[in-house]
């Protein structure tokens, strides 16, 4: 290993010429001692030489053999040297942090948090934008299949959902080598009676998992047999199943499980991890076709209004996305030329191939945006570790300038001084690294399960990238640590140190951390500006009045044995319901046939006598629901008009009634005559009227935000699509509804044995993932925020502390001058707030500058909201005078006498 | 000088180096001198053999050197033994007894 010069010099190492020197003296010595010899035994001095030379050999050959030995001697010193010199570096730089145990541990907190909170958040980047999902091979070539057409309300959707007919359309595409329909990860029951579980299935077509290019963990997966509509059902489980449910028991292949209506052969299990196309966990794959027809009977097979399909594809060799979009989209329109020609769907309808790997693709989910920026957010919180760390470090060789000085007296070099402080610095960073795997192993977890729910993240927190990318994390964090107290330390002057005698900071050295100081503020102002922008969005998105209380609000569906004809299943349902309104918990309870946020069917638009058609919402209907007597107590619905469905309408042969919902009323009865008219539902010419009986405030039906409510109305009687039994039991109750659910469950399950799984939830979780973005936006921003916060507060203090006792003799001085007590406080205060003041103005120009690109995640709330920007402000000038606080009162109790007699 | 002269194995050379370094430390010339003094001159070596010996041995850490003044008052490198080189030296001399006895045996079993 050749060492670079200043490295040797470091080490003192020999150099080529004084090998040569040394080889030189040293056989010069042997002939003058030889010669001297021969002449002390009477040779000439001539014959003296001679003998001599003869006796020595070939001197040149000789020489430069001698020359080759001591090189390579000279070289191993050198590296033995270095080794050793590096392990003492080490071990000098580990007990200097023995010797501070606290500073020491502070340091590797910050570092462990600001590295741990990077790596978590690679983790979700990585896993949201920059990896396809797992198991996926040549995942360049593998394309998600959208659909982009305009609508009848003249909107432009891009979505995913296919029906059937279509899916089959693009399968004669030839520029794909494969393609592939699932479905969405639908909760369905496996097992009977108190072993039921929900588990999540996916159905798909057997070409998924060659399209994907996976490997089965157990057995194999489906081929085209199993892939038709009469086949023997069969089913493939996630590893994580097999796992939980079975203990990775092998002989699981070939025993049937009860899966829905189904029961199913299993013939294999899928690797660890493997999620399909989506990113969402999915716990059972089975045959599309086989497990549709099934639960669906056929009616989805030609009917191109049954959207319920995803589709993936392949590009076949040599073909490129532009080529395959371009047939793809050929087809799908030809399939649905009919519909177009009828003005039923758009004729310039488009295929759109994204790229699997969402960072490449043209659009993100608004969860991946918020990733991304917390990425982003991530890398500033290690940046602020950093400068603190760094701050630290510095306020450390500040202290030791003395110590620095007489080593550097004592002829130790610049260069080793400099290797010294990088080291330490880079083995504070390394423990810090492994403190941060246990962080980021804690809060990986909580992220994931808390936050990011829908997304499947391998059990394996620390991955490979991930590991990698806190290696190198850790490695920046240490030249940066390193690299600034380094500088100073260089610069660091003898004799003015020696003079200084450790007590007067000169201003230009303190400059470097005022600018670490002024940039930690700077960075906490923007995180938590950010972080208040998110709080204050999802509290928005929160507070929106959905009409029904959701959070009040208890939802029950049963799974039954499948046999059980539709009248018991009706007759199980009042029954259940008798009871839990019998529950204490429970205010009111009715059935339904959907649930908002959930389901909605729409049976075609009712006539009214005495006009031609009603109006047309813009987002579709009017939705119908079948609802019994209690339902809008229930749901927190208030009549405008009129009265609500009632017991009496239930009944059988009871009349058939209405309630409408005040938006609906209004377009259609806009002089407000709708109470007590007539309205026809359904297609036959005798259909009897139904009388509207109220009017009802309007709810939202399926988004947080819709502009402008929707058309809903309720019926008693039976219209064909609501001839089977209820679907749902809702149940409005006392407080949080977790408790009640608890006992409704109960109450249900001990009502009948023809029940096979009870299914109650609140609310709230249906509109919960509409608020997820905001959610992960708000608790990531005020978690990093919180952190750049308290490291920035605590850096701010620990430098006001340092400087107070550096100032020791002055603040002496000017005690003993006669400044009272609050001139002193006063002097300490304003450098702290200055600091933190000038930060505050960088930090809020620096958010400002940001807003426009946050605005479209947030809800409700302006990039440059000013109450957010206030309260950050008034946040950040509490901690500045919190942390000037302690080191301002010690600043009073200096003693004169004893500050002029220390020097 | 009629006498025998032998050639010498490079393991036998680094035996008598050491042995010689042993007894005190000494410059180069000072071992040359030493073993064609106790050997009578019997063994031919050249010296800078001799001096290839010393500096190879000091490379393996078997030898340490360090300058000095000599006798006559100039400037000399001289040699010492290392604790290695202490090892080396009676585990390589253990050997050549165990060696030359052998062969004794054999050559006086021969002459009887």
């Amino acid at each position: 290993m050749r060492l670079p010069p200043r490295v040797r010099r470091l080490f003192r190492l020999g150099s080529q010429t004084q090998i040569q020197r040394d080889l030189d003296d040293e056989i010069q010595h042997h002939f003058h001692e030889a010669v001297r010899s021969g002449v002390q035994r009477g040779l000439s001095e001539d014959e003296a030489i001679r003998r001599a030379r003869a006796r020595f050999g070939d001197e040149r050959a000789y020489r430069k053999a001698l020359r080759t030995i001591d090189e390579g001697r000279v070289r191993m010193r050198e590296k033995s040297e270095f080794v050793d010199g590096a392990v003492r570096t080490v071990r000098f730089a580990l007990r200097g942090l023995q010797r501070a145990p606290g500073f020491t541990a502070a340091i590797v907190t910050i570092l462990a948090l600001g590295i741990g909170a990077n790596s978590v958040m690679f983790g979700v980047v990585d896993r949201l934008l920059l990896s396809p999902p797992q198991h996926v091979t040549d995942a360049d070539d593998v394309r998600l299949i959208q659909v982009r057409r305009t609508l009848s309300n003249g909107d432009v959707s891009t979505g995913a959902s296919i029906t059937y007919p279509d899916f089959t359309d693009l399968g004669n595409v030839t520029g794909f080598a494969l393609v592939a329909g699932y479905t969405n990860p639908r909760p369905w029951t496996i097992g009977r009676g108190a072993d039921a579980k929900r588990v999540r299935v996916v159905g798909t077509s057997a070409s998924l998992f060659p399209l994907l290019g996976v490997q089965p963990a157990l057995g194999r997966f489906f081929d085209a047999n199993d892939d038709e509509l009469d086949a023997e059902p069969t089913v493939v489980l996630a590893h994580e199943l097999w796992e939980r449910e079975f203990g990775l028991d092998p002989s699981v292949l070939g025993t049937s499980l009860d899966i829905g209506a189904g029961r199913y052969t299993v013939v294999g299990v899928a690797p660890a991890g493997f999620t399909g196309a989506e990113l969402a966990p999915v716990d059972l794959w089975l045959p599309m076709k086989v497990h549709e027809s099934i639960e669906s009977g056929d009616g989805w097979l030609d009917n191109r209004n049954w959207y319920f399909l995803h589709a993936v594809g392949r590009l076949a060799p040599e073909v490129t996305g532009e080529r395959a979009t371009a047939q793809a989209t050929a087809a799908h329109r030809s399939g649905r030329a009919e519909m177009a020609a009828e003005d039923r769907y758009d004729t310039d309808a488009e295929i759109v191939l994204a790229p699997i790997i969402a960072a490449q693709g043209p659009s993100l989910t608004s969860q991946a945006q918020v990733a991304r920026w917390l990425g982003g957010v991530s890398v500033l919180v290690l940046l602020i570790a950093c400068f603190n760390v760094a701050n630290l470090l510095l306020a450390r060789s500040i202290r030791m300038r003395r110590e620095v000085a007489v080593r550097l007296a004592l002829g130790v070099s610049q260069a080793r001084l400099t290797a010294e402080v990088v080291t330490e610095s880079l083995v504070l960073a390394g423990l810090g690294a492994g403190a941060a795997v246990l962080v980021a192993r804690l809060m990986g977890r909580a992220v994931h399960q808390s936050l990011l729910p829908n997304v499947a993240f391998s059990d394996a927190t620390i991955g490979g990238r991930m590991l990698a990318f806190t290696l190198a994390a850790t490695l920046v964090a240490g030249v940066l640590t390193g690299a600034v107290p380094a500088l100073q330390a260089r610069r660091t002057e003898l004799v003015d140190a020696l003079r200084a005698g450790g007590g007067n900071v000169a201003s230009a050295r303190s400059r470097t951390r005022i600018g670490l100081l002024v940039g930690q503020a700077a960075l906490s102002v923007v995180l938590l500006v950010g972080a208040g922008l998110f709080v204050r969005s999802l509290n928005n998105a929160q507070a929106l009045d959905l009409g029904f209380d959701a959070d009040r609000l208890a939802v029950m569906s049963l799974e039954w044995n499948e046999t059980l004809p539709a009248a018991e299943r009706r007759a199980i349902y009042e029954e259940v319901l008798a009871g839990v309104r019998r529950l204490p918990s429970v205010r009111e309870a009715g059935l339904s046939y959907t649930v908002p946020f959930r389901s909605s069917i729409s049976i075609g638009t009712p006539r009214v006598p005495g006009l031609d058609s009603i109006p047309r919402h813009h987002a579709g209907g009017p939705y119908a629901n079948k609802v019994g007597s209690g339902y809008f107590g229930a749901m927190g619905l208030t009549m405008v008009q009129g009265r609500p469905i009632e017991a009496i309408d239930d009944a059988e042969g009871a009349q058939p009634v209405a309630v409408v919902s005040a938006s609906m009323a209004q377009a259609i009865w806009p002089d407000g005559s709708g109470l007590g008219s007539c309205m026809l539902v359904g297609d036959e010419p005798d259909t009897p009227c139904t009388e509207v009986i109220g009017i009802v405030e309007n709810h939202r039906r399926e988004q947080l935000v819709e502009d402008e409510p929707h058309f809903l109305y309720y019926l008693n009687q039976s219209h064909p699509a609501f001839s089977g039994p209820p679907q749902v039991l809702m149940a409005g109750t006392v407080g949080d509804p977790a408790a009640a659910l608890l006992l409704i469950r109960e109450e249900a399950r001990t009502t009948s044995s023809q029940i096979r799984f009870v299914n109650a939830t609140s609310m709230t979780d249906f509109v919960e993932p509409q608020m997820r973005s905001w959610r992960l936006g708000a608790s990531m921003f005020t978690a990093f925020g919180l952190l750049a916060l308290i490291v920035a507060g605590w850096g701010l203090y620990s430098v006001l502390a340092f400087d107070v006792a550096l100032r020791h003799h002055e603040l002496g001085v000017r005690a003993a001058l006669g400044a009272n007590r609050s001139r002193i406080v006063h002097l300490v205060f304003r450098q702290a707030l200055t600091l933190v003041g000038v930060g505050v103005g960088v930090g809020l120009a620096g958010a400002a500058g940001m807003a426009r690109f946050v605005e479209p995640m947030l809800f409700r709330v302006s990039g440059t909201d000013p109450a957010t920007y206030a309260i950050v402000v008034v946040t950040l000038m509490v901690v500045g005078g919190l942390a000037g606080l302690l080191p301002a009162v010690r600043a009073t109790r200096v003693d004169p006498r004893e500050a002029l007699r220390a020097d | 000088m009629t006498r025998k002269q032998m050639n010498l194995l490079q393991g036998t050379l680094d035996v008598l180096v050491m042995k010689s370094v042993a007894i005190e430390a000494r410059h180069g010339y000072g071992v040359a001198e030493w073993i064609r003094d106790t050997t009578d001159g019997a063994l031919d070596i050249e010296d800078g053999a001799l001096y290839t010996s010393l500096h190879r041995m000091e490379k393996r850490g078997w030898l340490e050197s360090e300058w000095g003044v000599s006798e006559n008052n100039r400037r000399a490198k001289y040699y010492g033994l290392t604790e290695a080189g202490g090892r080396e030296l009676s585990r390589a001399t253990g050997d050549w007894s165990r060696y030359a006895e052998a062969v004794f045996k054999v050559l006086g079993s021969e002459g009887t």
